[in-house]
């Protein structure tokens, strides 16, 4: 067993951030939080070393990003879905992009519980069920949802997607959900084996060589069915158009296209710093990069459940 | 006439405006107790005409930041309910109920004896307030606010809605520096009132803000140096679009003026390496200045300098040091008094080095037209940069410029954008009006959608500015 180690939080920040590709919300607060919380190295579980039995339950916060920046987490979220659940559990991401790395991390750290090496999404996608739990036919009943004064919901829905966001908006735009909820065993099956320590590792990497370097000169967006969606034009040794709905989806222009599931991200060209889909302004002086997703949202089946974020 | 003041950390300058030309101008050293340099300066320059009004820019709450000098102990009252685990950083906090979630509902009721309790705790004379969504809803704070101006009157509140947008842990930052700097930003300001002209202060964006007002929200005069030598520097070279590079004595700020204001920076903004969330000049500095340490071989200017002491330790005034000052000097681009130029192998490589450096930079802000301003300006030879006349006023120039400004920043739906903007935009106008403004001019208009919420919302941000 490996430990994760305060000085790792930084790297692991900026490389969930990329895996976010855009979406997943800003890992600022949390990793403050966790940095806070932290006293001692984390216990880290590989998927080899889970127990077949233990249970292990994947979280992520849902909700709004912009409400993650006023109603920050109190503990009584997980406190509640806890006291439901049996005793031996180990907690995971279940996005591995953007805030929601950080979620099992601070949550260990304040109720004493290891965390899984690993994740259900390998970056980020905007709905519950883009998951490859869902692939694996793993049961998304049931699915708790927490808010900050300490309430849970459980949900007995194959397809909690709907039921939950609305929940979410009920309590503050800001909601902990669990979901996905399986033993070791399935998890060593399904789950994507190392995803904080690839994170960490890509947080590491300074250089990342741009596909496209420009000036954002045009951003069009709207919010349409929850989602913020628009496209931008960056100029530079020609135009790209960068379309997005949350995440960044589609990067073209005359001489390439990238898409989703490719991870791709805008850095910041002064600050390096990764510029999520809701941050992005005119003006802004950016690096367009990609990185490769796990290769299971290649694949026919893959492509099949994230259409609808396409 | 107006007289626009800029007190620096080494020079106040003082120019007397009349439409927008300047008629007389003049430089003092910068003293301890601001006012001294101050009156100073104005006084060399009332005689000239009746002076209606004068416009203040300082970088004294800036200075005190950054050296950490004269500021108050600052203790932070949440409005939060739910009680949220994130500590702040820079001060004792306590955390009571209170707070709105982003549909305006409370998180829980706010419970006033729970302010008497927090206050005994904390025990300080100067207090932030921060409510959950209060850029939002600011009733909360505002309520709060009251009961200790009732029961506390010693003590003294900034109330964190009034210093920038979501992201509470930013704004508490941004509040707690205010209330950590308003005493000594009284102690420098309040003694620049006249019997005989009223003065107005200047903030971050480049218009005016009374002397109240700067008084208790001091933080908003934080970025005023920079904004108005932009300002200034792009009116003095005509220009409405212009790369602007102002050299001072220590540092070289460079920014992107456009429609005649300076570019917004879109990233957080980071002072003395806190993170704060409201709008702030985009620039980049660099550590150049007239009196950067200037080392041969290998060439490097900066980042030491020897500011305020350059007359005792640079060569040419019998000092130790080599400075840009010295080159310049040797090079003959400029005389300065009590200066003996020394002889420097390698200037031409000096300068060569320092346009390098300063072009690259000029690249990456864009392209167009770069005015050159600042008394640093003077060090350097003829270029593809323009020197517009009083360039090394530029910066008091700018503060007599500034103009009226209002803002809203309010939640509404997205659903008939248009005629909700047109709405904000008559509000502004309105406002500006009846503060007896003409050439009103809407400078900014950012609509941020709220995804995952129902409603279609949006945060609309406009600012509108005129001229009284």
């Amino acid at each position: 067993m490996r430990y994760l180690n305060r000085d790792d939080l930084e790297a692991l920040a900026f490389g969930a951030a990329l895996l976010g590709s855009g979406g997943g919300g800003a890992p600022s607060y949390n990793l403050q939080l966790t940095k806070q919380l932290m006293k001692e190295p984390l216990p880290l579980l590989s998927l080899e070393e889970l127990e077949e039995d233990v249970l292990v339950v994947p979280v992520a916060f849902m909700g709004a990003p912009l409400a993650a920046l006023e109603k920050m987490p109190s503990g009584k979220e997980f406190q509640a879905i806890r006291s439901v659940l049996p005793e031996d559990i180990v907690l995971m991401p279940a996005e591995i992009g953007g805030a929601n790395a950080f979620t099992p991390l601070w949550i260990g750290a304040l109720f004493g519980l290891p965390v899984v090496d690993a994740d259900t999404i390998g970056r980020a996608f905007p709905e519950l069920q883009m998951s490859v739990c869902t692939l694996h036919g793993v049961s998304a009943s049931p699915t708790y949802v927490a808010d900050a004064m300490g309430s849970v919901v459980k949900l007995e829905l194959e397809d909690p997607e709907k039921a939950a966001r609305q929940l979410a908006v009920k309590m503050g735009a800001r909601a902990l959900v669990a979901l996905y909820l399986m033993r070791g065993s399935v998890a060593k099956k399904v789950c994507i084996p190392g995803s904080i320590t690839r994170a960490i590792e890509l947080g590491k990497q300074k250089q990342f060589k741009p596909l496209f370097s420009g000036t954002v000169v045009d951003v069009d967006q709207k919010i349409e069915g929850g989602f913020l969606k628009g496209k931008a034009k960056i100029r530079g040794e020609g135009v790209m158009e960068l379309f997005y709905r949350n995440e960044y989806l589609l990067a073209r222009s005359e001489r390439v296209i990238v898409e989703s599931p490719t991870i791709l991200m805008l850095l910041e060209q002064e600050t390096h710093l990764p510029i999520p889909t809701s941050m992005l302004k005119y003006g802004q002086r950016v690096d367009l990069i990609t990185l490769e997703p796990p290769e299971v949202w290649k694949t026919p089946a893959g492509l099949e459940l994230i259409r609808e974020a396409l | 006439m107006t007289i626009g003041v800029d007190i620096g950390g080494t020079h106040t300058d003082a120019v007397l405006v009349v439409n927008e030309k300047i008629v007389a101008k003049v430089k003092v050293a910068t003293t301890e107790k601001l006012e001294e340099g101050f009156h100073k300066a104005v006084e060399a320059l009332l005689p000239f005409g009746p002076v209606k009004e004068i416009k203040v820019g300082s970088t004294h709450a800036l200075n005190a930041l950054l050296e950490k000098k004269g500021l108050s102990r600052v203790g932070l009252i949440r409005l939060a309910g739910h009680r949220p685990l994130l500590a702040p950083t820079m001060s004792e906090c306590v955390t009571v109920d209170g707070g709105n979630e982003f549909d305006g509902r409370s998180i829980t009721q706010l419970v006033l004896s729970q302010i008497d309790e927090a206050i005994e705790i904390l025990q300080v004379e100067q207090l932030v307030i921060a409510g959950a969504f209060s850029p939002f809803f600011p009733e909360q704070e505002l309520e709060v606010a009251a009961y200790i101006g009732k029961h506390y009157p010693h003590i003294e509140v900034t109330l964190s809605h009034k210093l920038g947008g979501l992201g509470m842990i930013e704004r508490e930052n941004a509040s707690i520096l205010n209330g950590s700097l308003r005493k000594t930003v009284r102690e420098g300001f309040s003694k620049l009132q006249r019997s005989d002209v009223p003065i107005v202060l200047t903030q971050n964006n480049g218009c005016t803000l009374s002397l109240e007002e700067a008084l208790e929200y001091p933080l908003l005069t934080l970025a005023t140096g920079p904004t108005h030598s932009f300002i200034g520097a792009a009116k003095l070279a005509g220009l409405e679009e212009a790369i602007v590079i102002d050299i001072g004595g220590t540092s070289t700020d460079i920014g992107v003026v456009q429609r005649g204001v300076p570019r917004r920076s879109l990233a957080t903004s980071m002072v003395g390496g806190i993170p704060l969330n409201f709008p702030m000049p985009d620039l980049l500095s660099l550590s150049v200045g007239g009196g950067s340490h200037v080392s041969l071989n290998p060439l490097t200017i900066g980042p030491n300098s020897c500011s305020k002491h350059l007359k005792k330790q640079a060569l040419s005034f019998g000092g130790p040091q080599l400075t840009l000052t010295d080159v310049a000097l040797a090079a003959g681009h400029f005389e300065m008094e009590g200066a003996t130029p020394i002889a420097v192998r390698n200037v031409r490589k000096v300068f060569s080095y320092l346009f390098e450096t300063l072009e690259k930079i000029v690249a990456k802000l864009g392209d167009g037209p770069t005015v050159l301003v600042g008394g640093g300006a003077a060090l350097l030879p003829p270029s593809g940069f323009r020197v517009p006349e009083h360039y090394e006023v530029a910066n008091a120039y700018g503060a007599a410029l500034a103009e009226e400004s209002a803002t809203v920043d309010r939640v509404l739906s997205l659903e008939q954008r248009d005629r909700t903007l047109d709405l904000l935009r008559e509000e502004l106008v309105q406002r500006l009006q009846a503060r007896g403004c003409s050439s009103i001019t809407i400078d900014i208009v950012e609509v941020t959608p709220y995804t995952y919420l129902p409603g279609n919302l949006a945060r609309y941000y406009l600012s509108a500015r005129g001229k009284n």
